[in-house]
């Protein structure tokens, strides 16, 4: 690559024209670098900049909709006999809802979906959860006919406008048209079923239906629920208490719960949380292998300039003014990163939105880049080329002209005894040229070697690390005892119990339950997910953290998910009060345990039953099976009764689907990791092998043909990439440990597996990578005239 | 000495192993096409010492590229043992120096990571033959320069002289039709000049090969058939 003609013509002092000559004719490697910073900055700015985003999406739907501050449950009655609530202090507005609980009939009972059908009760005179048509029609008075159906529903089970549904409610069906679909700020993410398994996104639908369609079954306009909008600035706790009291003086309260108490809010703090954990350490790994690489290449960049140095030293220039000429350089290269990144931050941060959202059913948010971001960010690409700035121009400093001017780059020592005897292990002169290169400068080719082992290692540990999350998830599972689950469409009856579970190939079974319920400590309060069951059958089996199973003889104790103890301000031996359909239960935390989800609990399944009003009643049940599990589950899905029955292996997809929006920012780290070691490659193993160009031309010189040279710097390269894959090893191992450890500390457990395919993802391409990589160095190798090279005298 | 189980150096059928006619070489510049030579005619019998003398700048250099099949005339016609120097694509230019030529330069020009046989052995390397045979050529081409006793050695472990002396080794092991010199004398005291250069002629003689030697150096006189002065782009021959 020559200078272009312009170049000579651009007004510049001659130590900084010549310095960015020299950045000029090494473009490519600097490029290299420059893109390593802009990843680096583009992933830290965009990952956390598409996070606030959706927070703020979240916010502006919320208050689009204008969601309620407090919802009250209450067990049905008559609108007419609810107290009023106006004049409490602090109330904005409320307004009434009958939530009733109903399914989607379709024509086998494992399709049908359960639902939420929503009529309102009472009005208010502020919008109050007020959903927003995206498709068709609002519902006009009067209309019987007519249904909404919230967006989760229309795209989680392809149900469209003008589709017409049969909906069970009780005993009766009724049938209703699909007149729109509406956005609810309730139910931005997609609702799930708590009484399933696994509550898996898009498994609870909801429904709007005018009263008229619930009258006729009450003889009147039932509620259920109340809706409160609190004024600006209210005390919200304050509020709660108010009408709890005034509620109990005509209702039977089963619950209330405040925005920030529901299960959606929950999920999405803690699964962006999660990110905002995870997102810094994937940019601090990436941050310090981009300061060692850019060490390496701007003391390289000033070690080959020394002569020039040297010359301008000797001319009169000082060491500061020629190394002012490189920092000058060094700030540019920095500021072409931050733009670079800056463009490339828009295109995580809308990728990340993307699959984040569409993962858990939100709404794709507009992406806006955090300027505290941005700024951070800046300063950091600032501060690694300062740094690495800083460290390279020492060497300005340390240069006497004399030194600086010593024509003749001697080998300052001939190579050891190890590279004389592997050299002579070899067969032909051109592999010993190439084994004997990367032993003769033992440090730069230990730095390249490092350098590169780390952007190997980043993109190994992303696949273990994704690995590991994937495999916990599915040991988790395997390691319980039962074969199968079995949920029911409703929960059954002892008898009807032994019916269906009693079918050929069945062994053994086990009930287990499963409801939602409001747990409060000091003030505290958080909805869990329960599930309960048989301590003496402890087929379902817990990764404990602290604390004990439960036991038959503890019949109140309690298992928590560890993250939801620690929201709650609890640990084991401490009490929580429990409050479901009415009915308040201490409950005493026996152990914590590790989750997938946020607010899971265990129950001994009595204690569960007679919290949630089961009586004895199940929601569904573990099986163990013998012979043919496909076959047994055929037999079971055949009872009406039955809504799905799923084996492990199932389970375990369901699990890992709930949790894709991981699985993808780990996948997504480890392709962009990929693309950095890449760089690393390129950077590093480019001034390593072309430091020796002149040997090169010495025997092109002597005959040696373009295809023995490209050879020889194959095989240097592929060298160093070997041993640079063999130290990715331990750097990938360890990395992973790091990366797991604070998925652990966001999410749940995660074991670090390493699988020896996680480390042969990452070798293969780079075997690939290597050659041609390799393939450019050559060709600037051999592109050089001899001529010229001989003229400028640069031999070994 | 020399392994003289290969046959000499032969003289080509025409009478003069080198033949330049009327060549030419410009650069082009932005301000036009810059000569640096201009009609050179030189011709040069085997086992003949040309001496090239010329300031700096004078394309001195030029001349031995051009020579050295690493560089192609503007015009004019560049003959080696009957070879037209001037129609050889890049991969025939490699084989024909592999070939027929061996080259001395001012620093030596050794692969710091061989040792002095193995430098030598790297330019047989590429007309194939069994290794062993290779390595024995090396090892009496090195024997023949007097640095038998430091096969071994790498070029950081010998002196000047005696890297020089290897590289003169490398040039003549292949038993080359011509040897070109840039500045073989430049690194090196006077002693150690002679040295070399009587070194060079030694192996000159055992060979049959010509020699042309670019240099400023006065001493080369003594070992010169033949002087050349290039001035301004043209060789004249001094008496």
């Amino acid at each position: 690559m020559s200078l272009p003609a312009w170049f000579r013509h651009l007004p510049l002092p001659s130590p900084l024209k010549h310095v960015a000559g020299s950045a000029w004719m090494m473009a490519g490697r600097l490029f290299a670098l420059g893109s390593i910073a802009a990843f680096g900055f583009a992933i830290f700015v965009g990952a956390l900049s598409a996070i606030d985003s959706i927070f703020e999406g979240r916010d502006h739907w919320y208050a689009e909709g204008h969601l309620a501050d407090l919802e009250l449950r209450v067990a049905a009655d008559d609108v007419a006999n609810f107290p009023s609530f106006r004049d409490l202090a602090g109330l904005a507005d409320y307004r009434t809802r009958m939530v009733f609980p109903g399914t989607l009939d379709t024509a086998t009972a494992q399709d049908a979906v359960h639902l939420l059908l929503i009529t309102p009760a009472g009005d208010s005179k502020l919008p109050i959860n007020a959903p927003t048509l995206m498709e068709g029609q609002l519902l006009s008075a009067g209309d019987r006919a007519g249904i909404l159906i919230e967006r989760n529903l229309a795209s989680y089970h392809h149900i469209k406008l003008g589709d017409a549904l049969k909906i069970k409610l009780g005993k009766e069906t009724v049938s209703m048209m699909v007149r729109g679909v509406v956005q609810d700020p309730e139910f931005l993410l997609a609702p799930a079923n708590p009484s399933l398994f696994v509550p898996s996104k898009g498994s609870l639908g909801v429904v709007y239906a005018n009263p008229e369609v619930l009258r006729e079954r009450f003889g009147f306009v039932a509620a259920n629920s109340v809706l409160f909008r609190a004024k600006e600035g209210a005390d919200i706790e304050a509020l709660r208490q108010a009408i709890l009291e005034r509620a109990a003086t005509r209702l039977n309260v089963d619950s209330s719960a405040t925005r920030t108490e529901q299960f959606s809010y929950q999920f999405l703090e803690k699964d962006l949380g999660t990110f905002r954990i995870v997102v810094p350490v994937i940019v601090l790994v990436s941050a310090l292998s981009a300061v060692f690489v850019t060490i390496f290449l701007f003391v390289q960049w000033i070690m080959h300039e020394r002569q020039m140095l040297g010359v301008f030293m000797t001319l009169g220039h000082t060491r500061t003014r020629l190394s002012c000429s490189f920092g000058l350089m060094f700030l540019y290269l920095a500021l072409g990163a931050v733009l670079g990144g800056l463009a490339g931050s828009v295109f995580v941060g809308q990728g990340f939105m993307q699959n984040f959202a569409e993962s858990i059913g939100l709404p794709v948010p507009k992406l806006v880049l955090t300027p505290t971001y941005l700024m951070l960010g800046a300063l950091g690409v600032l501060l690694v080329f300062a740094l690495a700035g800083a460290f390279a121009i020492r060497r300005v400093f340390l240069l006497s002209p004399r030194d600086a001017m010593r024509h003749a780059i001697a080998l300052e020592h001939a190579p050891g005894a190890i590279s004389n005897w592997l050299g002579r292990c070899l067969p032909t002169t051109w592999l010993r040229i190439a084994l004997r290169n990367l032993l003769r400068s033992g440090k730069v080719s230990l730095v390249t070697i490092v350098a590169v082992a780390l952007g190997f290692g980043m993109t190994s540990a992303f696949f273990i690390s994704f690995s590991s999350f994937i495999g916990t998830s599915v040991n988790n599972v395997d390691k319980n005892t039962w074969d199968m689950t079995v949920d029911f469409v409703a929960p059954v009856w002892q008898e009807n119990f032994d019916d269906i579970v009693r079918v050929e190939g069945v062994i053994d079974a086990t009930p287990y339950t499963k409801s939602v319920a409001q747990a409060s400590h000091n003030g505290k309060r958080l909805n869990l997910y329960i599930g309960g069951f048989d301590p003496a059958k402890p087929w379902h089996v817990a990764t404990l953290v602290a604390g004990k199973n439960l036991s038959s003889s503890e019949p109140n104790g309690m298992l928590l998910e560890q993250s939801t103890a620690l929201a709650l301000g609890v640990g084991v031996g401490d009490t929580l009060m429990l409050e479901a359909q009415g009915r308040k239960r201490e409950a005493r935390i026996a152990g914590l345990f590790s989750g997938a989800m946020p607010g899971e609990a265990r129950l001994p399944i009595d204690f569960h039953r007679e919290l949630a009003d089961l009586d004895a009643r199940s929601t569904g049940s573990f099986i163990r099976v013998n012979g043919d599990m496909a076959e047994v589950a055929k037999r079971l899905t055949a009872n009406p009764d039955v809504q799905q029955v799923l084996s492990k292996k199932q389970i375990a997809s369901e699990i890992l689907a709930a949790s894709g929006q991981v699985t993808a920012i780990l996948h997504l780290g480890a392709m962009v990791s990929i693309g950095i070691a890449a760089l690393f490659v390129f950077a590093c193993l480019g001034y390593t092998v072309l430091q020796r160009k002149g040997d090169y031309q010495s025997l092109r010189l002597l005959g040696y043909g373009d295809g023995l040279i490209r050879a020889i710097i194959v095989v240097e390269v592929c060298l160093l990439g070997a041993a640079a894959l063999v130290l990715a090893v331990p750097i990938g191992a360890l990395t992973a440990a790091y990366l797991n450890d604070k998925l652990s500390e966001a999410w749940f457990h995660v074991d670090t597996i390493i699988n020896l395919s996680d480390y042969v993802k990452t070798f293969i391409p780079s075997f690939v990578l290597l050659p041609v990589v390799a393939w450019p160095i050559a060709r600037t190798v051999l592109r050089e005239p001899l001529d010229v090279h001989l003229r400028s005298r640069e031999i070994s | 000495m020399i392994d003289t189980s290969k046959p000499q150096a032969q003289a080509e059928p025409t009478e003069f192993i080198v033949q330049l006619h009327a060549v030419t070489k410009q650069y082009a510049s932005e301000a036009g096409p810059v000569p640096v030579l201009r009609g050179i005619d030189l011709c040069v019998a085997p086992g003949e010492t040309i001496m090239l003398k010329g300031v700096s700048g004078s394309g001195k250099s030029t001349l031995l590229h051009i020579l050295g099949a690493i560089d192609k005339p503007t015009s004019g016609a560049v003959q080696i043992c009957g070879e037209d120097l001037s129609v050889l694509n890049n991969q025939a230019q490699t084989t024909f120096r592999a070939q027929r030529l061996g080259f001395v330069f001012q620093f030596f020009n050794l692969i710091p990571t061989l040792t002095a046989s193995e430098n030598v052995v790297a330019a047989v390397d590429p007309l194939g033959g069994p290794r062993k045979a290779r390595e024995q050529s090396a090892v009496l081409a090195l024997q023949a320069v007097g640095l038998g006793e430091h096969v071994t050695k790498y070029p950081s472990q010998l002196s000047g002289g005696q890297q020089q002396r290897v590289a003169i080794a490398r040039a003549m092991v292949k038993r080359p039709t011509l040897i070109l010199a840039d500045e073989p004398t430049g690194a090196l005291d006077s002693a150690t000049a002679h040295q070399v250069l009587q070194c060079l002629k030694n192996m000159q003689r055992d060979t049959g090969c010509a020699l042309i030697i670019a240099t400023h150096d006065p001493i080369v006189t003594d070992y010169a058939d033949r002087i050349y002065r290039l001035d301004s782009g043209q060789l004249e021959e001094e008496a």
